[in-house]
Protein backbone atom coordinates (compact mmCIF):
# COMPACT_ATOMS: atom_id res chain seq x y z
CA UNK A 1 0.00 0.00 0.00
CA UNK A 2 3.03 2.23 0.98
CA UNK A 3 4.64 1.65 -1.86
CA UNK A 4 1.05 2.34 -4.37
CA UNK A 5 1.48 6.17 -2.57
CA UNK A 6 4.68 6.13 -3.82
CA UNK A 7 4.44 5.36 -7.05
CA UNK A 8 1.29 7.65 -7.81
CA UNK A 9 3.47 10.29 -6.58
CA UNK A 10 5.75 9.39 -8.71
CA UNK A 11 3.68 9.23 -11.29
CA UNK A 12 2.29 12.93 -10.98
CA UNK A 13 5.36 14.23 -10.31
CA UNK A 14 6.63 12.72 -14.33
CA UNK A 15 3.11 13.88 -15.35
CA UNK A 16 3.74 17.72 -14.18
CA UNK A 17 7.37 18.12 -15.23
CA UNK A 18 6.24 16.58 -18.74
CA UNK A 19 3.32 19.29 -18.97
CA UNK A 20 5.88 22.11 -17.86
CA UNK A 21 8.60 20.91 -20.11
CA UNK A 22 5.98 20.62 -23.08
CA UNK A 23 5.08 24.51 -22.58
CA UNK A 24 8.37 25.43 -22.50
CA UNK A 25 9.42 23.86 -25.72
CA UNK A 26 6.13 25.08 -27.33
CA UNK A 27 6.97 28.89 -25.48
CA UNK A 28 10.40 28.38 -27.57
CA UNK A 29 9.07 27.47 -30.60
CA UNK A 30 6.17 30.15 -30.45
CA UNK A 31 8.76 32.53 -29.50
CA UNK A 32 11.82 31.85 -32.13
CA UNK A 33 8.97 31.77 -35.06
CA UNK A 34 8.18 34.96 -34.61
CA UNK A 35 11.27 36.56 -35.81
CA UNK A 36 11.16 34.56 -38.75
CA UNK A 37 9.58 35.49 -42.07
CA UNK A 38 7.16 36.25 -43.28
CA UNK A 39 6.71 38.97 -40.82
CA UNK A 40 3.20 39.48 -39.78
CA UNK A 41 3.73 43.32 -38.76
CA UNK A 42 -0.40 44.23 -38.33
CA UNK A 43 -1.28 40.82 -36.76
CA UNK A 44 1.10 41.89 -34.39
CA UNK A 45 -0.08 45.48 -33.71
CA UNK A 46 -3.54 44.04 -33.30
CA UNK A 47 -2.89 41.96 -30.64
CA UNK A 48 -0.82 44.71 -28.56
CA UNK A 49 -3.83 46.24 -29.11
CA UNK A 50 -6.10 43.50 -27.46
CA UNK A 51 -3.40 42.68 -24.51
CA UNK A 52 -1.93 46.21 -23.94
CA UNK A 53 -4.28 48.68 -25.12
CA UNK A 54 -7.87 47.08 -24.49
CA UNK A 55 -6.34 46.44 -20.55
CA UNK A 56 -5.20 49.72 -19.92
CA UNK A 57 -8.64 50.75 -17.86
CA UNK A 58 -8.48 47.69 -15.81
CA UNK A 59 -5.09 48.39 -14.88
CA UNK A 60 -5.49 52.18 -14.48
CA UNK A 61 -8.36 51.25 -11.93
CA UNK A 62 -6.58 48.62 -10.21
CA UNK A 63 -3.27 51.46 -9.97
CA UNK A 64 -5.79 53.72 -8.41
CA UNK A 65 -7.32 52.36 -6.28
CA UNK A 66 -3.97 50.34 -4.59
CA UNK A 67 -2.33 53.37 -4.48
CA UNK A 68 -5.49 55.20 -2.90
CA UNK A 69 -5.80 52.52 -0.17
CA UNK A 70 -2.01 52.45 0.19
CA UNK A 71 -1.74 56.16 0.76
CA UNK A 72 -4.72 56.48 3.42
CA UNK A 73 -3.96 53.57 5.76
CA UNK A 74 -0.11 54.48 5.28
CA UNK A 75 -0.58 58.37 6.38
CA UNK A 76 -2.80 56.73 9.40
CA UNK A 77 0.66 54.81 10.77
CA UNK A 78 3.17 57.34 9.77
CA UNK A 79 1.30 60.12 11.36
CA UNK A 80 1.29 58.39 14.54
CA UNK A 81 5.19 58.83 14.67
CA UNK A 82 5.01 62.13 13.18
CA UNK A 83 6.69 60.96 9.70
CA UNK A 84 3.92 62.06 7.14
CA UNK A 85 6.65 63.62 5.05
CA UNK A 86 7.80 60.24 3.95
CA UNK A 87 4.71 58.91 3.01
CA UNK A 88 5.18 59.79 -0.59
CA UNK A 89 8.62 58.14 -1.42
CA UNK A 90 7.20 54.92 0.62
CA UNK A 91 4.03 54.68 -0.72
CA UNK A 92 5.96 55.13 -4.71
CA UNK A 93 8.54 52.63 -3.64
CA UNK A 94 6.21 49.63 -2.73
CA UNK A 95 4.20 50.00 -5.95
CA UNK A 96 6.82 50.84 -8.33
CA UNK A 97 9.36 48.58 -7.08
CA UNK A 98 7.09 45.76 -5.65
CA UNK A 99 3.60 45.66 -6.20
CA UNK A 100 3.21 47.26 -9.83
CA UNK A 101 4.49 44.84 -12.35
CA UNK A 102 2.95 41.72 -10.02
CA UNK A 103 -0.75 43.38 -10.23
CA UNK A 104 -0.23 44.54 -13.77
CA UNK A 105 1.24 41.11 -14.65
CA UNK A 106 -1.98 39.61 -12.67
CA UNK A 107 -4.71 42.11 -14.53
CA UNK A 108 -3.38 41.66 -17.68
CA UNK A 109 -3.64 37.69 -17.50
CA UNK A 110 -6.75 37.70 -15.77
CA UNK A 111 -8.25 39.75 -18.56
CA UNK A 112 -6.42 39.44 -21.47
CA UNK A 113 -5.27 35.87 -20.96
CA UNK A 114 -8.50 34.37 -20.49
CA UNK A 115 -9.68 35.62 -23.60
CA UNK A 116 -6.67 34.37 -25.17
CA UNK A 117 -7.38 30.86 -24.29
CA UNK A 118 -11.11 30.99 -24.81
CA UNK A 119 -10.05 32.36 -28.90
CA UNK A 120 -7.63 29.63 -29.06
CA UNK A 121 -10.39 27.10 -27.66
CA UNK A 122 -12.81 27.75 -30.11
CA UNK A 123 -10.19 28.21 -32.94
CA UNK A 124 -9.50 24.25 -31.56
CA UNK A 125 -13.00 22.25 -31.96
CA UNK A 126 -13.78 24.45 -34.84
CA UNK A 127 -10.56 22.82 -37.01
CA UNK A 128 -9.35 25.91 -37.90
CA UNK A 129 -5.81 25.23 -36.49
CA UNK A 130 -5.58 22.46 -39.12
CA UNK A 131 -7.55 24.67 -41.17
CA UNK A 132 -4.54 27.01 -41.54
CA UNK A 133 -2.57 24.13 -41.63
CA UNK A 134 -4.08 23.08 -44.67
CA UNK A 135 -3.68 26.50 -46.28
CA UNK A 136 0.40 25.76 -45.61
CA UNK A 137 0.52 28.32 -43.20
CA UNK A 138 1.66 27.34 -39.34
CA UNK A 139 -0.63 27.88 -37.32
CA UNK A 140 1.75 28.59 -34.25
CA UNK A 141 3.28 31.13 -35.75
CA UNK A 142 0.20 33.06 -36.93
CA UNK A 143 -1.82 32.45 -34.09
CA UNK A 144 0.54 32.10 -31.04
CA UNK A 145 3.41 34.18 -31.92
CA UNK A 146 2.12 37.59 -32.45
CA UNK A 147 0.34 37.12 -28.65
CA UNK A 148 3.29 36.40 -27.21
CA UNK A 149 5.10 39.00 -28.74
CA UNK A 150 2.20 41.63 -27.79
CA UNK A 151 2.06 40.04 -24.26
CA UNK A 152 6.36 40.62 -24.18
CA UNK A 153 6.24 44.20 -25.34
CA UNK A 154 2.57 45.95 -23.60
CA UNK A 155 3.00 44.19 -20.20
CA UNK A 156 6.30 46.22 -19.44
CA UNK A 157 4.69 49.67 -21.06
CA UNK A 158 1.32 49.05 -18.93
CA UNK A 159 3.35 48.92 -15.88
CA UNK A 160 5.35 51.89 -16.71
CA UNK A 161 2.64 54.12 -18.14
CA UNK A 162 -0.02 53.47 -15.23
CA UNK A 163 1.70 52.36 -11.96
CA UNK A 164 4.61 54.40 -12.11
CA UNK A 165 2.81 57.69 -13.07
CA UNK A 166 -0.85 57.67 -12.09
CA UNK A 167 -1.07 57.03 -8.32
CA UNK A 168 1.78 58.21 -6.73
CA UNK A 169 2.98 61.78 -5.65
CA UNK A 170 6.78 62.51 -6.18
CA UNK A 171 9.36 60.98 -3.40
CA UNK A 172 10.92 63.42 -1.98
CA UNK A 173 14.86 63.46 -1.71
CA UNK B 1 7.62 26.89 -68.83
CA UNK B 2 8.28 30.41 -68.61
CA UNK B 3 6.48 33.43 -68.27
CA UNK B 4 6.70 36.67 -70.23
CA UNK B 5 5.17 40.12 -71.20
CA UNK B 6 5.96 41.78 -73.86
CA UNK B 7 3.86 45.30 -74.88
CA UNK B 8 3.88 48.22 -77.15
CA UNK B 9 1.56 50.98 -77.69
CA UNK B 10 1.05 52.64 -81.47
CA UNK B 11 -1.66 55.29 -82.12
CA UNK B 12 -3.57 55.23 -79.09
CA UNK B 13 -4.01 51.60 -79.14
CA UNK B 14 -1.76 48.89 -77.04
CA UNK B 15 -0.97 45.35 -77.22
CA UNK B 16 -0.40 42.80 -74.40
CA UNK B 17 1.28 39.87 -75.56
CA UNK B 18 1.45 37.30 -72.91
CA UNK B 19 3.56 34.28 -72.62
CA UNK B 20 3.24 30.95 -70.43
CA UNK B 21 1.43 30.44 -67.27
CA UNK B 22 -0.69 32.82 -66.38
CA UNK B 23 -1.24 31.61 -62.53
CA UNK B 24 -1.74 33.32 -58.58
CA UNK B 25 2.34 33.96 -59.02
CA UNK B 26 2.61 35.57 -62.22
CA UNK B 27 -0.76 37.34 -62.92
CA UNK B 28 0.37 40.68 -60.59
CA UNK B 29 2.62 41.27 -63.43
CA UNK B 30 0.12 41.08 -65.85
CA UNK B 31 -1.56 43.14 -63.84
CA UNK B 32 1.26 45.59 -63.21
CA UNK B 33 1.49 45.57 -67.76
CA UNK B 34 -2.13 46.40 -67.99
CA UNK B 35 -2.81 48.53 -65.00
CA UNK B 36 -0.47 51.68 -66.68
CA UNK B 37 -2.55 51.68 -69.82
CA UNK B 38 -5.50 52.17 -67.62
CA UNK B 39 -4.51 55.98 -66.89
CA UNK B 40 -3.33 56.52 -70.54
CA UNK B 41 -4.96 58.01 -73.15
CA UNK B 42 -5.36 54.74 -75.29
CA UNK B 43 -9.14 54.06 -77.04
CA UNK B 44 -8.21 49.96 -76.51
CA UNK B 45 -5.68 47.22 -75.34
CA UNK B 46 -5.52 44.03 -77.43
CA UNK B 47 -4.35 41.21 -75.11
CA UNK B 48 -2.89 38.46 -77.16
CA UNK B 49 -3.26 35.43 -75.09
CA UNK B 50 -2.29 32.62 -78.10
CA UNK B 51 0.80 31.63 -76.32
CA UNK B 52 -0.43 31.19 -72.55
CA UNK B 53 -0.12 27.56 -72.04
CA UNK B 54 -2.72 27.79 -68.68
CA UNK B 55 -4.84 30.12 -66.67
CA UNK B 56 -5.93 30.25 -63.33
CA UNK B 57 -8.57 32.35 -61.66
CA UNK B 58 -6.53 34.69 -60.90
CA UNK B 59 -5.44 35.89 -64.68
CA UNK B 60 -9.29 36.00 -65.65
CA UNK B 61 -9.92 38.21 -62.97
CA UNK B 62 -7.13 40.51 -63.71
CA UNK B 63 -8.60 40.33 -66.98
CA UNK B 64 -11.77 41.13 -65.34
CA UNK B 65 -10.47 44.46 -64.26
CA UNK B 66 -9.33 45.27 -67.99
CA UNK B 67 -12.93 45.11 -68.24
CA UNK B 68 -14.26 46.74 -65.74
CA UNK B 69 -11.58 49.72 -67.12
CA UNK B 70 -13.14 49.65 -70.48
CA UNK B 71 -16.86 49.43 -69.27
CA UNK B 72 -16.26 52.97 -66.54
CA UNK B 73 -14.19 54.35 -69.51
CA UNK B 74 -15.92 53.38 -72.75
CA UNK B 75 -12.36 51.97 -74.52
CA UNK B 76 -12.00 48.70 -76.01
CA UNK B 77 -10.92 45.47 -74.13
CA UNK B 78 -10.08 43.04 -76.76
CA UNK B 79 -8.75 39.39 -75.94
CA UNK B 80 -7.21 37.41 -78.74
CA UNK B 81 -6.24 34.24 -79.73
CA UNK B 82 -7.62 31.92 -76.72
CA UNK B 83 -6.92 28.46 -76.95
CA UNK B 84 -8.89 25.83 -75.46
CA UNK B 85 -7.72 25.87 -71.79
CA UNK B 86 -8.15 29.93 -71.45
CA UNK B 87 -11.42 29.67 -72.46
CA UNK B 88 -12.90 27.18 -70.73
CA UNK B 89 -11.39 28.80 -67.76
CA UNK B 90 -13.57 31.70 -69.14
CA UNK B 91 -16.83 29.88 -69.66
CA UNK B 92 -16.48 28.27 -66.43
CA UNK B 93 -16.73 31.64 -64.65
CA UNK B 94 -19.72 32.08 -66.97
CA UNK B 95 -17.57 35.22 -68.41
CA UNK B 96 -17.22 34.05 -71.71
CA UNK B 97 -19.81 36.19 -73.57
CA UNK B 98 -18.76 39.49 -71.69
CA UNK B 99 -15.49 39.89 -73.06
CA UNK B 100 -14.82 40.96 -76.79
CA UNK B 101 -13.10 38.00 -78.30
CA UNK B 102 -11.21 38.01 -81.58
CA UNK B 103 -9.22 35.22 -83.15
CA UNK B 104 -6.08 36.96 -84.15
CA UNK B 105 -4.46 39.48 -82.41
CA UNK B 106 -2.46 41.39 -85.23
CA UNK B 107 -5.33 41.51 -87.22
CA UNK B 108 -7.37 43.39 -84.71
CA UNK B 109 -4.56 45.14 -83.75
CA UNK B 110 -4.01 46.44 -86.62
CA UNK B 111 -7.56 47.67 -87.90
CA UNK B 112 -7.76 49.53 -84.68
CA UNK B 113 -5.04 51.31 -85.41
CA UNK B 114 -6.16 52.07 -88.80
CA UNK B 115 -9.42 53.30 -87.73
CA UNK B 116 -7.50 55.49 -85.06
CA UNK B 117 -5.42 57.00 -87.88
CA UNK B 118 -8.53 57.89 -90.02
CA UNK B 119 -9.90 59.55 -87.43
CA UNK B 120 -6.78 61.69 -86.88
CA UNK B 121 -6.42 63.25 -90.46
CA UNK C 1 -1.77 11.44 -58.40
CA UNK C 2 -1.93 9.93 -54.57
CA UNK C 3 -0.75 6.15 -53.54
CA UNK C 4 -1.25 4.99 -49.66
CA UNK C 5 1.17 2.31 -49.29
CA UNK C 6 1.20 0.00 -46.13
CA UNK C 7 -0.28 2.88 -44.04
CA UNK C 8 -0.94 1.77 -39.81
CA UNK C 9 -2.00 4.21 -37.56
CA UNK C 10 -2.92 3.19 -34.00
CA UNK C 11 -3.76 5.65 -31.22
CA UNK C 12 -2.88 3.29 -28.15
CA UNK C 13 -4.72 -0.27 -28.67
CA UNK C 14 -6.66 1.20 -31.09
CA UNK C 15 -5.98 0.21 -35.33
CA UNK C 16 -6.93 2.81 -36.89
CA UNK C 17 -5.43 2.21 -40.21
CA UNK C 18 -4.37 -1.43 -40.49
CA UNK C 19 -1.53 -1.77 -43.73
CA UNK C 20 -4.14 0.11 -46.06
CA UNK C 21 -3.03 0.42 -49.92
CA UNK C 22 -5.27 2.53 -51.92
CA UNK C 23 -5.05 4.70 -54.98
CA UNK C 24 -6.61 7.89 -55.51
CA UNK C 25 -6.41 8.65 -59.18
CA UNK C 26 -6.11 12.52 -61.14
CA UNK C 27 -8.64 13.99 -62.29
CA UNK C 28 -11.18 11.63 -60.58
CA UNK C 29 -13.77 10.90 -57.50
CA UNK C 30 -12.67 8.63 -54.95
CA UNK C 31 -15.39 8.18 -51.90
CA UNK C 32 -14.16 6.94 -48.98
CA UNK C 33 -16.96 5.16 -47.52
CA UNK C 34 -16.91 3.32 -43.77
CA UNK C 35 -18.85 4.01 -40.41
CA UNK C 36 -17.99 6.09 -37.63
CA UNK C 37 -14.90 5.06 -36.08
CA UNK C 38 -13.81 2.84 -39.23
CA UNK C 39 -10.75 4.77 -39.63
CA UNK C 40 -12.33 6.79 -42.72
CA UNK C 41 -11.46 10.80 -41.50
CA UNK C 42 -7.77 9.06 -39.74
CA UNK C 43 -6.98 7.95 -43.86
CA UNK C 44 -7.77 11.43 -44.66
CA UNK C 45 -5.81 13.30 -42.03
CA UNK C 46 -2.60 10.68 -42.78
CA UNK C 47 -2.93 11.61 -46.52
CA UNK C 48 -3.00 15.30 -46.36
CA UNK C 49 -0.22 14.93 -43.93
CA UNK C 50 -2.08 16.41 -41.02
CA UNK C 51 -0.55 13.90 -38.91
CA UNK C 52 2.39 10.86 -39.39
CA UNK C 53 1.24 7.46 -39.73
CA UNK C 54 3.28 4.87 -37.44
CA UNK C 55 4.74 3.52 -40.64
CA UNK C 56 3.91 3.15 -44.16
CA UNK C 57 3.82 5.99 -46.72
CA UNK C 58 1.78 8.52 -48.81
CA UNK C 59 2.68 9.77 -51.93
CA UNK C 60 1.93 12.60 -53.20
CA UNK C 61 2.43 13.70 -56.95
CA UNK C 62 5.60 10.78 -56.13
CA UNK C 63 6.67 12.56 -52.96
CA UNK C 64 6.49 10.86 -49.76
CA UNK C 65 4.64 13.14 -47.65
CA UNK C 66 5.40 10.83 -44.76
CA UNK C 67 8.95 11.29 -45.13
CA UNK C 68 8.47 15.35 -46.15
CA UNK C 69 10.04 18.23 -44.48
CA UNK C 70 7.64 21.09 -43.02
CA UNK C 71 8.76 23.45 -46.16
CA UNK C 72 8.26 20.39 -48.79
CA UNK C 73 5.14 19.74 -46.65
CA UNK C 74 3.91 23.06 -47.33
CA UNK C 75 4.60 23.59 -51.07
CA UNK C 76 2.37 20.64 -51.98
CA UNK C 77 -0.55 22.35 -49.61
CA UNK C 78 -0.66 25.26 -51.45
CA UNK C 79 -1.81 22.38 -54.28
CA UNK C 80 -4.90 20.62 -52.13
CA UNK C 81 -7.72 22.19 -50.86
CA UNK C 82 -9.37 20.96 -47.81
CA UNK C 83 -13.61 21.24 -47.31
CA UNK C 84 -13.63 20.07 -43.95
CA UNK C 85 -16.92 18.34 -41.64
CA UNK C 86 -17.54 21.57 -39.50
CA UNK C 87 -16.35 24.03 -42.43
CA UNK C 88 -13.51 25.62 -40.26
CA UNK C 89 -14.49 29.43 -41.16
CA UNK C 90 -12.24 31.70 -39.40
CA UNK C 91 -14.76 33.38 -37.00
CA UNK C 92 -13.54 36.59 -36.56
CA UNK C 93 -12.90 37.27 -40.24
CA UNK C 94 -15.95 37.57 -42.25
CA UNK C 95 -17.26 36.00 -45.71
CA UNK C 96 -15.03 37.93 -48.08
CA UNK C 97 -12.10 37.55 -45.95
CA UNK C 98 -11.96 33.83 -45.38
CA UNK C 99 -12.30 33.39 -49.03
CA UNK C 100 -9.44 36.16 -49.62
CA UNK C 101 -7.27 34.78 -46.92
CA UNK C 102 -5.22 31.93 -48.89
CA UNK C 103 -4.87 34.53 -51.55
CA UNK C 104 -3.43 37.46 -48.87
CA UNK C 105 -1.26 35.05 -46.89
CA UNK C 106 0.51 33.42 -49.98
CA UNK C 107 0.21 35.52 -53.20
CA UNK C 108 0.86 39.36 -54.47
CA UNK C 109 -2.11 39.98 -56.18
CA UNK C 110 -4.20 43.41 -55.63
CA UNK C 111 -6.70 44.48 -53.91
CA UNK C 112 -8.66 44.99 -56.71
CA UNK C 113 -8.05 41.31 -58.59
CA UNK C 114 -8.76 39.34 -55.46
CA UNK C 115 -11.92 41.19 -55.06
CA UNK C 116 -12.32 39.99 -58.49
CA UNK C 117 -11.73 35.79 -57.65
CA UNK C 118 -14.09 36.28 -54.63
CA UNK C 119 -16.74 37.26 -56.76
CA UNK C 120 -16.14 34.51 -59.06
CA UNK C 121 -15.46 31.85 -56.24
CA UNK C 122 -18.97 32.89 -54.47
CA UNK C 123 -20.81 32.72 -57.78
CA UNK C 124 -19.80 29.16 -58.20
CA UNK C 125 -21.21 28.09 -54.65
CA UNK C 126 -24.56 30.66 -55.28
CA UNK C 127 -23.61 32.88 -52.48
CA UNK C 128 -22.55 36.22 -54.34
CA UNK C 129 -23.76 39.22 -52.70
CA UNK C 130 -23.26 37.67 -48.84
CA UNK C 131 -19.64 38.89 -48.45
CA UNK C 132 -19.83 41.26 -45.49
CA UNK C 133 -21.76 38.24 -43.27
CA UNK C 134 -20.07 36.89 -40.07
CA UNK C 135 -19.73 32.64 -40.52
CA UNK C 136 -21.91 32.76 -37.39
CA UNK C 137 -24.67 34.20 -39.41
CA UNK C 138 -24.68 31.50 -41.47
CA UNK C 139 -26.87 28.17 -41.83
CA UNK C 140 -24.74 24.87 -42.36
CA UNK C 141 -25.44 24.79 -45.75
CA UNK C 142 -24.05 27.78 -46.55
CA UNK C 143 -21.33 27.49 -44.01
CA UNK C 144 -20.00 24.65 -46.35
CA UNK C 145 -20.51 26.72 -49.34
CA UNK C 146 -18.61 28.96 -48.17
CA UNK C 147 -15.71 26.43 -47.10
CA UNK C 148 -15.25 25.03 -50.77
CA UNK C 149 -14.95 28.63 -51.73
CA UNK C 150 -12.39 29.13 -49.63
CA UNK C 151 -10.95 25.64 -50.98
CA UNK C 152 -10.86 26.28 -53.97
CA UNK C 153 -9.71 29.91 -54.01
CA UNK C 154 -6.26 28.98 -54.75
CA UNK C 155 -7.06 26.48 -58.07
CA UNK C 156 -5.83 23.65 -56.08
CA UNK C 157 -5.25 20.38 -58.22
CA UNK C 158 -6.71 18.46 -55.20
CA UNK C 159 -9.82 18.80 -52.81
CA UNK C 160 -10.56 16.64 -50.00
CA UNK C 161 -13.98 16.54 -48.66
CA UNK C 162 -14.53 15.16 -44.79
CA UNK C 163 -18.24 14.63 -44.38
CA UNK C 164 -19.19 17.41 -46.88
CA UNK C 165 -23.10 16.47 -46.59
CA UNK C 166 -23.23 15.22 -42.78
CA UNK C 167 -25.86 17.37 -40.89
CA UNK C 168 -27.61 18.78 -43.89
CA UNK C 169 -31.17 19.32 -45.51
CA UNK C 170 -31.44 16.90 -48.41
CA UNK C 171 -31.70 19.81 -50.64
CA UNK C 172 -28.31 21.17 -49.49
CA UNK C 173 -26.79 17.65 -49.70
CA UNK C 174 -27.79 17.53 -53.32
CA UNK C 175 -26.53 20.89 -53.69
CA UNK C 176 -23.16 20.06 -52.26
CA UNK C 177 -23.10 16.84 -54.40
CA UNK C 178 -23.45 18.85 -57.83
CA UNK C 179 -20.82 21.04 -56.64
CA UNK C 180 -18.09 18.60 -55.79
CA UNK C 181 -18.56 17.02 -59.12
CA UNK C 182 -18.59 20.10 -61.24
CA UNK C 183 -15.75 21.24 -59.92
CA UNK C 184 -13.69 17.80 -60.72
CA UNK C 185 -15.43 17.78 -64.24
CA UNK C 186 -14.85 21.08 -65.19
CA UNK C 187 -11.55 22.03 -63.18
CA UNK C 188 -10.27 18.59 -63.48
CA UNK C 189 -9.86 18.56 -59.74
CA UNK C 190 -8.96 15.19 -58.44
CA UNK C 191 -11.38 14.81 -55.54
CA UNK C 192 -10.99 12.31 -52.45
CA UNK C 193 -14.11 12.23 -50.49
CA UNK C 194 -14.69 11.24 -46.56
CA UNK C 195 -18.50 10.03 -46.19
CA UNK C 196 -20.94 7.83 -44.68
CA UNK C 197 -23.89 9.36 -46.92
CA UNK C 198 -24.66 6.32 -49.44
CA UNK C 199 -26.68 7.70 -51.37
CA UNK C 200 -24.95 11.11 -52.38
CA UNK C 201 -21.54 9.19 -52.50
CA UNK C 202 -22.88 6.96 -55.57
CA UNK C 203 -23.69 9.39 -57.55
CA UNK C 204 -20.47 10.94 -57.69
CA UNK C 205 -18.24 8.42 -57.28
CA UNK C 206 -15.68 7.25 -59.87
CA UNK C 207 -14.34 4.29 -57.52
CA UNK C 208 -15.50 3.91 -53.84
CA UNK C 209 -13.15 2.77 -50.78
CA UNK C 210 -15.15 0.83 -48.00
CA UNK C 211 -13.28 0.81 -44.27
CA UNK C 212 -14.32 -1.60 -41.63
CA UNK C 213 -12.23 -1.12 -38.38
CA UNK C 214 -9.08 0.08 -40.14
CA UNK C 215 -9.27 -2.47 -43.17
CA UNK C 216 -10.19 -1.86 -46.89
CA UNK C 217 -13.34 -4.35 -47.26
CA UNK C 218 -13.62 -3.64 -50.82
CA UNK C 219 -12.91 -0.96 -53.43
CA UNK C 220 -14.16 -0.63 -57.09
CA UNK C 221 -16.54 1.53 -59.00
CA UNK C 222 -20.11 1.79 -58.07
CA UNK C 223 -21.37 -0.81 -59.85
CA UNK C 224 -18.77 -3.34 -58.38
CA UNK C 225 -19.84 -1.92 -54.90
CA UNK C 226 -23.51 -2.76 -55.26
CA UNK C 227 -22.96 -5.58 -56.66
CA UNK C 228 -20.37 -7.09 -54.10
CA UNK C 229 -21.30 -10.14 -52.04
CA UNK C 230 -19.33 -8.93 -49.42
CA UNK C 231 -22.03 -9.49 -46.50
CA UNK C 232 -20.42 -6.64 -44.32
CA UNK C 233 -20.68 -4.12 -47.97
CA UNK C 234 -24.33 -5.32 -48.20
CA UNK C 235 -24.86 -4.36 -44.61
CA UNK C 236 -23.35 -0.74 -45.02
CA UNK C 237 -24.35 0.06 -47.63
CA UNK C 238 -28.31 -1.37 -46.91
CA UNK C 239 -27.88 0.19 -43.08
CA UNK C 240 -29.32 -2.74 -41.78
CA UNK C 241 -29.16 -3.39 -37.71
CA UNK C 242 -29.05 -7.14 -38.49
CA UNK C 243 -25.18 -8.62 -39.91
CA UNK C 244 -21.48 -9.13 -40.07
CA UNK C 245 -20.84 -5.88 -38.37
CA UNK C 246 -21.98 -5.31 -34.80
CA UNK C 247 -23.71 -2.17 -32.88
CA UNK C 248 -21.34 -2.62 -30.14
CA UNK C 249 -17.58 -2.14 -30.27
CA UNK C 250 -15.99 -3.62 -26.91
CA UNK C 251 -15.22 -7.31 -26.42
CA UNK C 252 -16.20 -7.54 -22.77
CA UNK C 253 -19.19 -8.64 -21.49
CA UNK C 254 -22.07 -6.17 -20.89
CA UNK C 255 -22.97 -8.07 -17.52
CA UNK C 256 -19.33 -8.70 -16.34
CA UNK C 257 -18.62 -5.32 -16.93
CA UNK C 258 -21.43 -3.72 -14.72
CA UNK C 259 -20.78 -5.93 -11.90
CA UNK C 260 -17.22 -5.46 -11.91
CA UNK C 261 -17.58 -1.48 -11.67
CA UNK C 262 -19.40 -1.95 -8.44
CA UNK C 263 -16.24 -3.70 -6.67
CA UNK C 264 -15.65 -2.00 -3.69
CA UNK C 265 -12.04 -2.54 -3.67
CA UNK C 266 -11.69 -0.48 -7.25
CA UNK C 267 -14.11 2.34 -5.93
CA UNK C 268 -12.16 2.80 -3.00
CA UNK C 269 -8.66 2.97 -4.80
CA UNK C 270 -10.06 5.64 -7.04
CA UNK C 271 -10.91 7.41 -4.05
CA UNK C 272 -7.62 7.76 -2.52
Amino acid sequence: MNLDVAASIGRATINRIQVIGRSGVFLFYAFFLAFRPPYRIFRLIKEIEFVGSKSFLIVFVTALFTGMVLALQGYHTLTQFGAQALLGSAVALSIIRELGPVLCALMVTGRAGSAIAAEIGIMRITDQFPALEMMAIDPVKYVISPKILAGIISLPLLTAALWDFVPNPPPKG
Amino acid sequence: MGFHIESNEKKNAAMIRVEGDVDMYTSPSLRDALVPFFTKNVMAVVVDLSRVSFMDSSGIATLVEGLQWSRKQGRQFILAGLGDTVSNALSLTKLDNVFTIHKNADQVFASITRENQGKKT
Amino acid sequence: MIRVENLVKTYGSIVACNRLNCRFDAKKVTVILGGSGSGKSTLLRQITGLERPDSGSVFFDDMDLTRASKKELYKKRKKMGMLFQGSALFNYLNIFENIAFPLREHTKIAENVIKNIVTMKLEMVGLRGNEHLMPSQLSGGMMKRVGLARAIVMDPKVIFYDEPTSGLDPISTGVIGKLIKDLNVKLDITTVVVSHDIASSFKIADKIIILYFGDIIAQGTVDQIQNSTDERVRQFITGSPEGPIPFTRTDTNYIEALLADTDTDKSTEKMS
